[in-house]
């Protein structure tokens, strides 16, 4: 048989074929699951997850700390402030665009640091320079869409406003996570996007900096995303 | 109360004191020991080694041998061969209902030496001591999938002197694996060496166990470090049931 | 097929070769006890989620692999509806031959690869690069391998058999890098070098741990951020989905990744996890402008409905390799195959086939930690074991062992054979132990014995039969009076 330009149909046959069957099954009975598994934040309280999601924070080495809305700008320009995380010198920003970070001023706050000598805010108008902007950026700053508190984790969704380069290309990944956001586990997020029409691009489940253990298991910080991650939590 | 005891091959061919310790025990705690003289190993090598039909014939021995009705109780001193019987049995004779049903049946009383003694006679002291420090072997088959983890360690804290001493990673292979062990002999002698090395490093004057196979492996593995100079003392290798007959 | 490799040595020259080595020996066990202990303590933690977690997944998964052509119709149709191009591969040459296409359809000649085991059992870096094609390893230790030209240890931490020194070198030879050996900065070396990379190459490849049936999504964990990466700057994208990676919909996900790293890394999640569906939306600037993705069988469908099948619910997780006793001494080097360890030898011989694979099916004592340990219970001893018996069935067993297991069988079914020999072979074994109680080293000489005494001795057989002492006992207490109902 020739090689290649194979049909879904070439792929199915052999499977249908093993399974007993001469075509694939139309339709399928699919078990109703009747499961609930223990796990860790079983009864917590909204308090208590967000809790949970910074003491986990902290063992995956991320930076969390808290703000009340009103000094969202504040917060993350004290992380900003400091300029280059090891050496003080001037940085650069990438932010995505989004409405809250408007609101809360940030851009102008990050723009009034003195070590900062750039901010970018994500704009599709500009297209690749995007990726270049965050490429050489030493911090980004992306708005979570929900924490799930067992694992410290962030969800971050691709959208025009929030391109993938910036929690992935700057030395440092700033995220902001609104506390009401935050789940107990993956479950009730995927539930969530199980209920959306259409998935984004894509969401990415990110859990402190990037990390890898490749020689002797030394864990080494800063492979090729974010060297440090901050997580500012929004009451 | 009347038990049908089954020592396992090794027991028969290598180690008749170890089958007599345990049917001391047994008598002592007021057991009946009854064993029929038609049976030999539980094959469970043939098997392992891929030859399923080989080892029926061999299985079918120990089923017609143990199945009679005078025996509601077997116990086997050997967890290894219990789960041999119990386990893979039925694989065994998957083409053979008659036997099959036979072993199903046959399984069901089949209890390991420290779990019988107790969980069905509800007894932890037996009036055994033996002041010495002692570790113990949790072997895989006893351990893992009779999952048998508790009687034989309440079997030892009971003994009068017994000094009890854990070694790392005691619920891991020794190496053995049955004609793995021949087979592989570079894999299982690393394997056998490092489950010493952890011996060793208890201190203790005794290892002992609750399967017969894993006791010949080590047994061996010290024998051979202790004449290449691995191995600068003297350490005794016991089945549980020689310490539970002890009065040392 | 590239599943085995060295395959010029027999099993036991590998292993002789990998217990020659002691650093490889000792990082193996090191990598053992660190992913063993905080794997153990997260599993704790859990409590009986733990195993509530484990028994949803199979039920799930098998559910999969019962349906396995719906699902597989399923996850391609919601696929394509998501914009993705789909290319069928029944068979592995089927997969190169795509990628091929894909590359020439482009005018590309530059690749940048996240990790991926579909890739590997293809062989797909030799034949890009025979093609004329760059393509570029980006996880740190895929690219050391790829560098030194050398092959995995282990299966998610790949290049443990290289210590720091010899990394280093490595990079000096063929990098120019000019650094110590210290792991930080030959990472940060490589954070530099391989970021030109992924903005340069004009395809990125990558693997799929879970594909979402429900929703056409394809899923990738790591730890490093190649992944997002390679996900994330090409312009093209290659996924390489295997057909025993889909599970039905989004919820599942949820019980896999509570299980995937906790197992794999002993870790509550990686640093990224990412669900892909389609390529970069309207608006979005970064992502993939076209992804491919290669649906690839190369075999595993002869595991459904067979004795095999619950070796497709595996996640390649590591777990068994990362407690199994074999190969904490031999490492991924002594099976010859890119899967290793326990795993390694069911999926290895089940897609290989046994005339491939020499005595793999027997490198294992069948101990049945890797079960105990695997997220998704597989009884992975138990189909070592079966493939064992069907080695045997199909006659592919080594012919002079068969007298041997035939002499058993009539040894230990055949009462007065046996008492003969038992009588017979103590003379004969303290002759040759000369008069001591156990064979040693001396005894090297005989075959199948020498496989005992070549590391260890072997006690001769005892005096008595236990059997003639218990009927003696018996007649000693009928005459005492002892005996019967108590």
């Amino acid at each position: 048989m020739a090689l290649g330009n194979k049909t879904l149909d070439d792929l199915l046959g052999p499977i249908s074929e093993q399974l007993g069957r001469k075509d694939v099954a139309v339709a399928i009975k699919v078990p109703e699951w009747e499961f609930k598994a223990q796990r860790v934040t079983d009864g917590l309280s909204a308090a208590q997850l967000v809790d949970l999601f910074e003491s986990e924070a902290a063992k995956i080495r991320v930076q969390a700390k808290r703000c009340a809305k009103a000094d969202l700008a504040k917060a993350i320009a004290e992380i900003v402030g400091a300029g280059e995380p090891e050496t003080g010198e001037a940085c650069t920003v990438v932010c995505a665009d989004e409405e809250a970070f408007a609101e809360a001023g940030l851009y102008d706050a990050l723009k009034a640091c003195d070590k900062v000598t750039d901010v970018h805010v994500w704009d599709e108008a500009v297209g690749d320079a995007n990726v270049q902007k965050a490429r050489y950026a030493t911090y980004g700053v992306t708005y979570a869409k929900a924490g799930i508190a067992e694992s410290a984790t962030i969800v971050q969704p691709t959208y025009p406003k929030c391109g993938r380069a910036i929690s992935l290309l700057p030395l440092v990944h700033i995220a902001v996570v609104d506390a009401a956001t935050i789940v107990p586990t993956m479950l009730e997020v995927m539930q969530s996007y199980a209920a959306d029409e259409k998935l984004p691009s894509q969401v990415c489940f990110i859990s402190g900096p990037s990390a890898t253990a490749d020689i002797e298991l030394v864990r080494v910080e800063g492979v090729h995303g974010p060297m440090y991650v901050h997580y500012v939590i929004v009451e | 109360m009347k038990v049908a005891f089954f020592p396992g091959c090794m027991v028969d061919m290598i180690y008749p004191e170890i089958g007599i310790a345990a049917v001391n025990v047994l008598e002592r705690l007021g057991c009946d020991v009854e064993m029929p003289d038609d049976q030999i190993c539980c094959g469970q090598g043939l098997i392992n080694s891929g030859y399923r039909k080989e080892n029926a014939t061999v299985a079918r021995m120990i089923v017609d041998a143990y199945e009679t009705s005078e025996y509601d109780t077997i116990v086997s001193l050997t967890g290894s061969c219990m789960n041999a019987i119990v386990n893979d049995y039925p694989i065994v004779f998957k083409d053979d209902p008659v036997y099959l049903e036979r072993t199903r049946k046959l399984g069901e009383r089949f209890f390991e030496f420290t779990d019988f003694i107790v969980n069905h006679l509800g007894v932890t002291d037996v009036g055994a001591s033996f002041h010495h420090s002692v570790t113990y072997h949790k072997s895989c088959h006893v351990t893992r999938l009779l999952g048998i983890v508790e009687p034989p360690l309440q079997l030892l804290q009971a003994v009068e002197g017994l000094e009890y001493r854990e070694m790392e990673h005691a619920d891991r292979c020794c190496g053995f694996g049955g004609t793995f062990s021949f087979k592989q002999p570079e894999i299982a002698g690393e394997v056998v060496y490092e489950k010493c090395r952890t011996i060793i490093e208890t201190g203790a004057d005794v290892i002992c166990g609750a399967d017969v196979p894993c006791l010949m492996n080590i047994k061996g593995a010290l024998s051979r470090m202790r004449s290449d100079g691995r191995l600068d003392r003297d350490i005794r290798v016991m089945h549980i049931a020689q310490i539970l007959d002890a009065r040392e | 097929m590239s599943i085995l490799y060295n395959t010029d040595k027999t099993l036991r020259e590998r292993v002789s070769d990998c217990l020659e080595d002691d650093f490889k020996h000792n990082a193996i066990r090191t990598a053992q006890e660190v992913f063993y202990v905080k794997r153990g303590e997260l599993v704790e933690e859990m409590g009986d989620g733990w195993q509530q977690l484990r028994l949803h997944s199979m039920e799930v998964r098998n559910h999969v692999t019962e349906n396995l052509d719906y699902y597989v119709k399923q996850f391609a149709t919601n696929a394509e509806a998501n914009g993705c191009v789909m290319h069928y591969a029944p068979t592995g040459d089927d997969a190169l031959w795509e990628v091929l296409d894909i590359f020439e359809k482009h005018g590309a000649t530059y690749a940048v690869k996240s990790k991926s085991m579909m890739t590997e059992e293809v062989g797909l870096n030799e034949v890009l690069e025979n093609a004329g094609i760059k393509i570029t390893e980006t996880d740190c230790a895929e690219n050391i391998l790829q560098t030194a030209e050398s092959k995995p240890s282990h299966i998610v931490v790949p290049a443990l058999h290289f210590n720091r020194d010899a990394i280093a070198d490595i990079y000096r030879e063929k990098r120019g890098y000019t650094g110590s050996s210290v792991p930080e900065e030959i990472t940060h070396f490589l954070r530099k070098i391989l970021r030109d990379e992924f903005m340069e190459a004009e395809v990125g490849i990558r693997g799929c741990n879970f594909a979402v049936a429900s929703t056409g999504s394809v899923t990738l964990v790591t730890n490093e951020g190649n992944g997002r990466m390679v996900d994330s700057f090409p312009k093209v994208q290659i996924v390489f989905v295997g057909i025993d990676r889909i599970i039905p919909d989004l919820e599942a996900l949820d019980t896999m990744l509570a299980l995937l790293p906790r197992s794999a890394v002993g870790a509550k999640m990686t640093a990224y996890f990412s669900l892909d569906s389609g390529p970069r939306g309207a608006g979005e600037v970064d992502g993939p402008e076209e992804v491919h993705i290669i649906l690839m069988d190369n075999g595993r469908h002869t595991l459904a409905n067979s004795e095999f099948k619950d070796m497709l619910r595996c996640m390649r997780c590591g777990a068994c390799l990362n407690i199994c006793p074999v190969y904490r001494h031999i490492t991924g080097h002594g099976y010859g195959s890119i899967y290793p360890g326990p795993m390694g030898i069911v999926l290895t011989a089940g897609l290989a086939g046994y005339d491939q694979i020499d005595t793999m099916a027997f490198a294992c004592s069948l101990c049945g930690a890797c079960a105990e340990h695997c997220p998704v219970g597989i009884p992975i001893h138990d189909l070592i074991r079966q493939h064992r018996m069907n080695i045997v069935e199909q006659g592919k067993n080594h012919a002079v062992e068969v007298p041997i297991f035939k002499g058993l069988e009539l040894f230990w079914s055949n009462k007065p054979i046996y008492l003969a020999a038992m009588k017979a072979g103590r003379p004969v074994m303290k002759a040759i132990a000369r008069g001591e109680d156990a064979l040693d080293e001396n005894s090297v000489w005989i075959p199948v014995v020498k496989g005992w005494t070549s590391t260890r001795d072997f006690d001769v057989l005892s005096e008595t039969r236990f059997r003639t002492w218990f009927k003696e006992h018996k007649k000693e207490q009928a005459k005492n009076g002892k005996g019967g109902e108590q």
